[in-house]
């Protein structure tokens, strides 16, 4: 019986012959690495810390001729070193030589692993000898500061040499693998390159099918972060160059498996196979199928850009299956006559085979679209849109990790109260229920306002149940189970703005739309804490309907704080953030307070401030050009000048009682984009606000009174909307009447 | 010795070697002889352990050759199509040879490369065919195999460095009782070498026999009875029959003995015995027309 060491056994003198031949890859992967990476922090030794982003990018493996070599040179050396099995004449007088064929695998795959780790090895030993602290440097209004994080230190170097190891070693087993699966040199290389990205690259496929079939699949969710990692050439694009202890042993167990599974090919191969394309038979289906179902799926979604209706999809889905089920036949037979009925039973096989996939989704045999966790079976959820939380809460996106306490690592924040679980199921379950509103809404023609709503249950969980849909605003606002959510203790208390992430309060910014109003600045600590307070007090107290309501605010308050993020370069450098609140009537504490020190006149909004509102109907234009249809273009929102006003047909209203009720109730933007009533709010003063000297500075010219408020127009008025309800019934009398003349 | 027993092999469906048995003796040299595509390269290839048999076994000394690196160790082969690493010269090829074959002789490598008059240092590459294949023999030569294969080795060599090349062979033979198994084309060059001769067809054995055996059991006979009485032949086992006038052109599959003594039984006026050439023998075992036979062999 043979013994297991067997498998395990090498052969020195082969191995010392790979490393005598092919020393010329080490050779020149050394001279890539030291080139692109030691090179040039030798040439600017004596001040390495203008060099300090370029260090940290070559150790987070991001620098493009490291991600060339980890890639490339482990594929090469997997080409050259077993290039003897795509040879009749070289494979038969390797194996009739004194070698086992465990011998002369592990021999070879050895030498591999020798040739592509010696030169990561001999850089990463020269960069622990010439590594000293480097630290960033960037500008700011005091000058040049300093970072606190040494970037070029020795814990890096080792972590980059553990990284690219690691990179090296899984390309170079997956390169062995294409190699012992095919017969010859070419193919080798193809399959190699390609291999090496088959696995994300199916994954992102079968997203993107989720994503066209699946009503409620997240493409956002972790799916891509999830895809990368698969590959660690990906995956370290998006970690900096860390790997955690988990994924390096996912890693390490895929290299082993390769490792194992290639052996044990190794056995099994047909030596009289080489020069084939394809050395095991029952491969030949599954590549064929595998270049049929990626090229199949190129150009269905190339005419779905392309089309308008689902029809062009399907008619690309078939004529991808044909073209690249013919391309993958000759490919895998390597010969251009591959018509026979052989080939037509197998695309027969391929084309049921993607029938029933396709039909699968279609009709969602998973049940993934109505599958909802039980409340019981929730510890925690996030919910995330952009009419609300993302619109008002959130000053800016990349900063919301940090923006409030208790938010998750990504940001989000997990909500635990039972009643609000139940919210969110019965949220769900409408969601799902009125997938066929939703579905009519956005693939017919009307345009409207509308937000992605991201559900998430149990995000620590191992495959957290993920689901987006695209709700219209009209739903949102009226949906009870929102209300429910937004008017409880436990959202209240999370974005409240005393649950800000800050260690100190840097200042509050109060402004509003009205030009030339100068913003209030409360920078007095007292001052700050008082009107936190009372906003605390206000957003308690506020409505769901208030909350998302499109009325123009009072104000907005802008709070500047300072923080700490101990996941940043510098976890004990204080940096900035700032939220906005936007307030509206119902913030009474707020206002009163603001009264009560004087501002509260800076934000009103008077009839006798406005020379004028010109207000207009927009209706999209019918693609057919239809007569009859009053269209009124809108107006570039860069700017409106007072000839162009006067030029077109607006609803001009100077009445000071109409100007003031338009001035308490118009909205901040449209819900339907094909028919909405818009205006522009002309402040009085203008000219005299801005001086010529400004003009004169900014333009190099003093411009007539007509072209300063096209230059300037954003300083003199503020664009008004209406929509269906809020629209004063003179306002809709005034335009139905021309429309029908 | 080398034994092969019911060995089967096929390629994709197509069966290249169908129920094949073989025995080389120790210390003889064998001639395997077929015609093209007969499946010779492929049974040398379960010889060496290149190929695993889909049944039955290749045994040298009652063990399995494949994947068996003692063995290997002890066995020299030479394909039709050579194969070197490449960019290596003689020298760095001997290098390697001596690290894997035990049995590596230094001072015969030395002698050899000499008389066979090869540069060392050149890249074998470069080298013409013919002295590829010389080099391959010194390699393998010098690693002093117990069981030499060769696959057509001869071919491309010119007739002095030829007559050297089986000058070796035979001398060690004779001294090592080296066992060789050897491939070719060249019928008249294996039949002054060979101790035994297997002729394969379509992926069987045909005939399997010792040479003189193999020559001793058919002869070419010309005959003439001036007044033969019945058949004169009967009795022999005539494989084919051609008159011409009076004359009678035979091959009988007999022993010489017999087919004397029922011959002259009938006073004949002419009686040629004529052995077959290997190269007649394999002719006429493995097709060919009458008319084939005929002008070759009359």
């Amino acid at each position: 019986m043979r013994s297991k060491a067997s498998y395990f056994s090498i052969s020195k003198p082969l191995i010392i012959e790979n490393l005598r031949r092919f020393w010329a890859i080490p050779a020149l992967a050394f001279l890539v690495y030291f080139l692109s990476g030691v090179f040039p922090i030798l040439m600017s030794y004596s001040h390495l810390n203008d060099m300090a982003s370029y260090i940290r990018m070559s150790l987070a493996n991001q620098q493009p001729f490291y991600m060339l070599a980890h890639l490339m040179f482990p594929i090469i050396a997997a080409v050259v070193i077993f290039r003897y099995l795509q040879g009749v004449s070289s494979v038969s007088v390797m194996h009739s030589m004194p070698f086992t064929r465990a011998k002369l695998y592990n021999s070879s795959f050895l030498s591999g692993l020798i040739l592509i780790a010696a030169p990561i090895l001999a850089n990463g030993l020269i960069l622990l000898a010439i590594s000293k602290p480097v630290y960033r440097q960037y500008g700011t209004e005091t000058g040049l500061v300093t970072d606190t994080v040494n970037l070029f230190a020795r814990a890096d170097i080792l972590n980059w040499i553990w990284v690219s190891l690691i990179i090296a070693f899984v390309s170079y087993a997956v390169a062995v693998f294409a190699g012992i699966v095919t017969g010859n040199g070419l193919m080798h290389f193809a399959t190699a390159i390609w291999f090496n990205f088959l696995i994300p690259a199916l994954y992102a496929v079968f997203i993107a099918y989720f994503s066209h079939y699946l009503y409620g699949f997240d493409t956002s969710a972790n799916w891509a972060e999830f895809g990368m990692k698969i590959s660690p050439f990906l995956n370290v694009l998006q970690t900096e160059g860390k790997f955690g202890v988990g994924i390096t042993a996912f890693y390490i167990a895929n290299f082993l498996a390769l490792y194992g599974i290639t052996g044990f090919l190794y056995q099994k191969r047909k030596l009289e196979r080489a020069t084939d394309s394809l050395v095991f038979t029952f491969m030949e289906p599954i590549i064929c199928y595998l270049i049929a179902f990626l090229g199949m799926t190129l150009l269905g979604f190339y005419f779905e850009v392309l089309g308008e209706s689902e029809l062009y999809f399907y008619g690309g889905l078939a004529a991808g299956t044909v073209i690249f089920f013919i391309i993958g036949q000759m490919i895998v037979k390597k010969t251009p006559r591959i018509y026979n009925m052989k080939s037509l039973k197998s695309f027969g096989i391929y084309a049921l085979i993607a029938v029933l996939f396709l039909i699968g989704l279609n009709f969602d045999v998973t049940g993934f679209e109505r599958r909802i966790p039980s409340p019981d079976r929730i510890a925690e959820f996030t919910i995330n849109e952009d009419f609300a939380i993302g619109d008002k809460f959130g000053a800016y996106y990349w900063n919301s990790r940090t923006l409030y306490r208790n938010t998750g690592e990504e940001g989000d924040f997990r909500m635990k109260d039972a009643g609000n679980i139940d919210a969110v199921v019965s949220l769900h379950r409408s969601l799902i229920d009125n997938k066929g509103r939703f579905e009519d809404l956005f693939e017919s023609s009307i345009n409207v306002y509308y937000s992605n709503v991201y559900l998430r249950y149990n995000p620590d969980s191992a495959i957290p149940l993920t689901r987006r849909y695209r709700v219209d605003y009209d739903f949102f606002k009226n949906s009870p189970d929102f209300k429910k959510l937004y008017e409880s203790k436990e959202f209240k208390d999370h974005y409240s703005p005393l649950n800000l992430n800050y260690i100190s309060l840097t200042g509050i910014s109060i402004s509003n739309d009205i030009p030339f109003r100068e913003a209030v600045e409360i920078t007095n600590q007292a001052d700050i804490h008082e009107l936190m307070a009372c906003l605390d007090r206000d957003f308690q107290a506020q409505t769901f309907e208030d909350m998302v309501s499109l009325k123009r605010p009072f104000a907005e308050v802008a709070i500047r704080f300072k923080y700490t993020d101990e996941n940043s370069d510098t976890p004990e450098r204080p940096l900035e953030n700032s939220a906005t609140y936007r307030i509206t009537e119902s913030y009474a504490n707020t206002i009163q307070w603001l009264a009560d020190h004087g501002y509260k006149d800076r934000f009103m909004r008077s009839a006798a401030d406005v020379e004028a509102i010109e207000l207009f109907h927009y209706i999209k234009p019918e693609d057919d050009g239809s007569p009859g249809v009053y269209v009124q273009e809108a107006p570039g929102y860069g700017y409106v000048t007072k000839e162009f006003v006067t030029e077109t047909e607006g609803f001009r209203i100077t009445d000071p009682d109409k100007i003031q009720k338009l001035l308490d109730t118009y909205e901040t933007r449209n819900i339907n984009y094909d028919d909405y009533y818009y205006g522009v709010i002309f402040y009085k003063g203008s000219e005299e606000t801005l001086p010529d000297q400004y003009y004169l500075e900014r333009y190099g010219y003093i411009p007539e009174p007509a072209e300063k408020y096209r230059l300037e127009s954003s300083a003199y008025t503020v664009h008004l909307y209406f929509n269906e309800g809020n629209i004063p019934d003179y306002v809709l009398e005034y335009f139905k009447n021309r429309e029908n003349k | 010795m080398i034994k092969v027993i019911n060995l089967d092999k096929s390629f994709d469906g197509f069966k290249a070697l169908s129920d094949l048995n073989l025995n080389v003796k120790k210390g003889s040299i064998y001639g395997l002889v077929g015609t093209n595509g007969a499946g010779k390269t492929t049974l040398i290839k379960h010889v060496t352990g290149i190929l695993k048999p889909d049944r039955g076994e290749v045994l040298i000394e009652g063990s399995p050759v494949f994947e068996s690196i003692p063995i290997k160790e002890r066995i020299g082969y030479i394909p039709d199509d050579l194969y070197f690493f490449s960019s290596y010269n003689l020298k760095e090829s001997a290098k390697f040879y001596r690290s894997i074959y035990p049995n590596w002789n230094q001072q015969r490598y030395e002698h050899m490369v000499k008389q066979f008059e090869l540069n060392e240092k050149r890249k074998l590459s470069k080298f013409s065919k013919g002295m590829q294949k010389q080099a391959a023999f010194v390699l393998t030569m010098s690693s002093m195999p117990d069981y030499l294969i060769l696959d057509e080795p001869i071919d491309g060599l010119d007739p002095i460095i030829r007559k050297l090349v089986w000058k070796y062979i035979v001398e060690d033979v004779a001294e090592r009782e080296m066992t060789v198994l050897v491939s070719s084309h060249n019928l008249r060059e294996l039949e002054g070498i060979c101790d035994s001769i297997g002729i394969l067809s379509r992926g069987k054995m045909m005939i399997e026999r010792d040479l003189d055996e193999l020559k001793s059991d058919i002869h070419k006979i010309q005959v003439a009875f001036k007044n033969p009485a019945g058949d004169p032949y009967q009795g022999l086992n005539v494989l084919h029959k051609e008159s011409r006038g009076t004359v009678d052109l035979l091959i009988i599959r007999n022993r010489k003995d017999v087919v004397e003594s029922v011959i002259n039984k009938n006073h004949p006026v002419i009686f040629d015995m004529l052995p077959l050439s290997l190269e007649e023998i394999f002719i006429y075992e493995l097709g060919g027309g009458d008319h084939e036979i005929e002008s070759i062999i009359f």
